[in-house]
């Protein structure tokens, strides 16, 4: 087990004051068997209500409205998490995460790269790590080379990308190959942006996690924010505002072992 | 009814000054269209009413239940019954709609399904639960038709149908989350304004634009000119991609920010509710009779169009060798957009579809050609006789009821097969005998 503390912080300065500045976080930890809250704070800037809801995946969505005039908006998530993977217990996966989803559409190439790199035995996580493994050698991580928009099969023909993109380039062939797979974002321990990577069920009816971007299973120095088919299911945040004129946005995130 | 026929252009001429009108987008401009109306009406017997009325309330129910269904674990795939991918592929299935369940467990509050008369029987060719449009026009029509030769309505004993209104609003009343009811329309420049303006008339709701609500503390609020009023049911006349642009197209500026998040809470019923577009999917519609034996274990009463996947082998090499006499539709598309005939198209645009649907089974349901029983319209002073359909209106509030009447459109052109309006035909109004 172990217990992490986490600040996630993001600061949007606008070039004129925007105004009904309508927001949808997922910038607080899910709770789960193997993850456990021992607390969670969420602090807006300006002040202002917001309220907590669920989505149909368990993820935990703040939801708000800035209405007044202002020039910069943040939110900062923070708070301490228990990670223990050996609570681990059998669960029930839902239908999607066996089909494509718009990010996740298989192409005929990734057909191909599925029947060469796919172990004809094995348990669907061990079926899972040696395309984990292959997806990693497959994609040179290359920031700028993709946008949030950029599908699976796009990112496989171009064979660069982020960990969202190697994220559901694993999830398609996991898919295809008839192994229920989910998209998974979060925290891992150190400082800099959120990460992505991937969740598989396997035939022991637990959930898995494996990250082609570092070429390894997942343990317990990451912390999952949101779950769903794909990125879209599980943006951080969204919004919507009147004007404001040009954006700067500043990420800052820290997770340390306590 | 000769005195009904007489007064036609009178008629017409008091649906153009009422505004009883069909936008049309061709090639990126808006063009107004008059809706013409011919005043021949459908007649439907009252012992064919009931049967379609068991029908069609019998097929709602169904519909409703799949929808909850598909957001809540979808059991009818866990089951076997509808292949997993059919359902999560459909364009019209929305994630954000997983796990909410609306005011009184109701999806689809409005639905037009469309049939056609063949010879021999009915058959429904589509479902629409999203926000099917055209109430508005057979009621104003049986309204002035009344005016021009009350007579006709003495001497027919005709159902009435002028309660569409109050059927709506006790639709809108018992699934509503307490507050008032709106109608949320897109604007003037929406193909189907005129009837939100004239239903927000005969509902007592509000007519508003996105401007005029918003969303805090997860509740929706109407911005009146004196006060703020609790909102707690929209009948909004936008589609599910547009109406909320913090969860779906961010690029919407029609839609009201964070009404996904007052609609999870509870505190608003949407009519219809997002995401029902996995239920009227063209290839959903191959299901729906498996639909009716799963949750009601009834028979279907009425029956589909002989209708085939090409998803499925043996249907597909059905499709490919019969191709020139099927008609074939492309699942995403509608308003008559997509549909093919194949005896229309010559050996080379054959050969090239073939390949298509090789290539992309899922995106087309392939169906025989129903030999349609034609109703005669006047053209020009003659009576002729053109292909027509139905598009019944089902409400499903307190209770499920078909309303007695529906929306008959015709094609003009004496070869086309295709009545949608945006393709430019006319409408009837529907009687049901008494």
């Amino acid at each position: 087990m172990l217990q992490l503390e986490f600040t996630y912080r993001t600061s949007i300065e606008f070039e004129y004051p925007a105004t009904d500045h309508y927001f949808t976080l997922r910038c607080l930890p899910r709770p789960s068997t193997t993850q456990h809250m021992l607390a969670s704070h969420l602090s807006l800037i300006p002040e202002g209500a917001w309220s907590l809801q669920r989505d149909g995946y368990g993820n935990l969505l703040q939801v708000g409205v800035c209405r007044a005039p202002h020039t910069t908006f943040s939110f900062q998530a923070s708070g301490r998490a228990a990670v223990n993977l050996a609570r681990r217990r059998p669960e029930t996966c839902h239908p999607s995460f066996y089909c494509p989803s718009p990010l996740t559409r298989p192409s005929p190439a990734m057909e191909e790269f599925l029947r060469e790199h796919l172990p004809s035995t094995g348990s669907p996580l061990d079926q899972a790590d040696a395309l984990m493994r292959a997806v990693y050698r497959h994609v040179t991580y290359t920031p700028g080379s993709t946008s949030v928009t950029t599908t699976a099969a796009q990112a496989f023909d171009l064979a660069r990308g982020v960990c969202q993109d190697e994220a559901q380039i694993l999830i398609t062939l996991c898919r295809m190959a008839g192994i229920p797979a989910r998209y998974a974002c979060g925290f891992t321990v150190g400082e800099g942006a959120t990460h992505a990577w991937v969740q598989i069920w396997s035939d022991d009816r637990m959930w898995y996690g494996l990250d082609p971007t570092r070429n390894q299973q997942v343990d317990e120095t990451y912390l999952t924010l949101a779950v769903g088919r794909d990125y879209q299911d599980c943006p951080v945040d969204r919004g919507v505002l009147c004007g404001g004129g040009k954006q700067v946005q500043s990420v800052y995130m820290r997770v340390s072992e306590l | 009814m000769e005195q009904l026929v007489r007064h036609s252009d009178l008629i017409n001429k008091q649906l153009a000054r009422y505004g009883v009108k069909f936008g049309i987008y061709k090639n990126g401009t808006f063009n107004e269209r008059l809706f013409p109306f011919d005043a021949i009406p459908r007649v439907i017997t009252a012992r064919d009413f009931e049967r379609l009325e068991r029908g069609l309330r019998q097929r709602v129910t169904a519909l409703n239940l799949y929808l909850k269904d598909v957001y809540s674990g979808a059991k009818i795939v866990r089951d076997g019954v509808i292949p997993a991918d059919f359902v999560y592929s459909s364009s019209g299935y929305l994630s954000p709609c997983e796990g909410i369940t609306p005011s009184k467990g109701i999806y689809s509050h409005i639905s037009g399904i469309d049939l056609v008369e063949g010879k021999d029987d009915w058959y429904i060719l589509e479902d629409n639960l999203r926000i099917p449009s055209g109430a508005s026009y057979p009621l104003i029509a049986r309204d002035l038709c009344r005016k021009a030769s009350p007579i006709t309505f003495q001497s027919n004993h005709v159902v009435d149908n002028r309660n569409y209104g109050d059927l709506l609003r006790s639709v809108m009343d018992y699934v509503n989350c307490g507050g008032i009811n709106v109608i949320l329309t897109p604007g003037r420049y929406n193909a189907a304004y005129f009837e939100h303006s004239y239903l927000a008339e005969r509902t007592d709701a509000v007519l508003v634009e996105n401007r005029d609500l918003f969303v805090e503390n997860d509740v929706l609020w109407y911005q009146g000119i004196d006060q703020v009023y609790r909102v707690g049911a929209v009948y909004r006349r936008l589609s599910d991609e547009y109406l909320d642009p913090v969860t779906f197209l961010p690029e919407s500026l029609i839609g009201v920010p964070n009404l996904m998040a007052a609609y999870r809470a509870g505190n608003v019923a949407i009519i219809n509710a997002p995401g029902n577009g996995a239920a009227d999917d063209k290839g959903i519609y191959y299901f729906v009779p498996k639909m009716i034996r799963y949750y009601l274990n009834e028979e279907p009463i009425l029956h589909n169009a002989p209708t085939y996947l090409p998803f499925y082998e043996e249907d597909r090499k059905y499709v490919l060798d019969n191709l020139n006499r099927l008609v074939i539709k492309d699942v995403a598309e509608a308003g008559g957009y997509g549909v093919v005939f194949g005896r229309d198209l010559t050996k080379e645009k054959l050969a090239a579809f073939a390949e298509t649907i090789k290539a992309e089974p899922r995106r087309f349901i392939a169906q025989e050609v129903i030999d349609f029983l034609d109703l005669p319209i006047m053209d020009e002073g003659e009576r002729v006789m053109r292909k027509a359909d139905l598009r019944a209106f089902v409400l499903s509030g307190e209770d499920t009821v078909v309303w007695p009447s529906g929306l008959t459109r015709f094609s003009r052109n004496p070869t086309s097969f295709i009545v949608n309006s945006s393709q430019g035909g006319g409408f009837k109004d529907t009687w049901v005998l008494k």
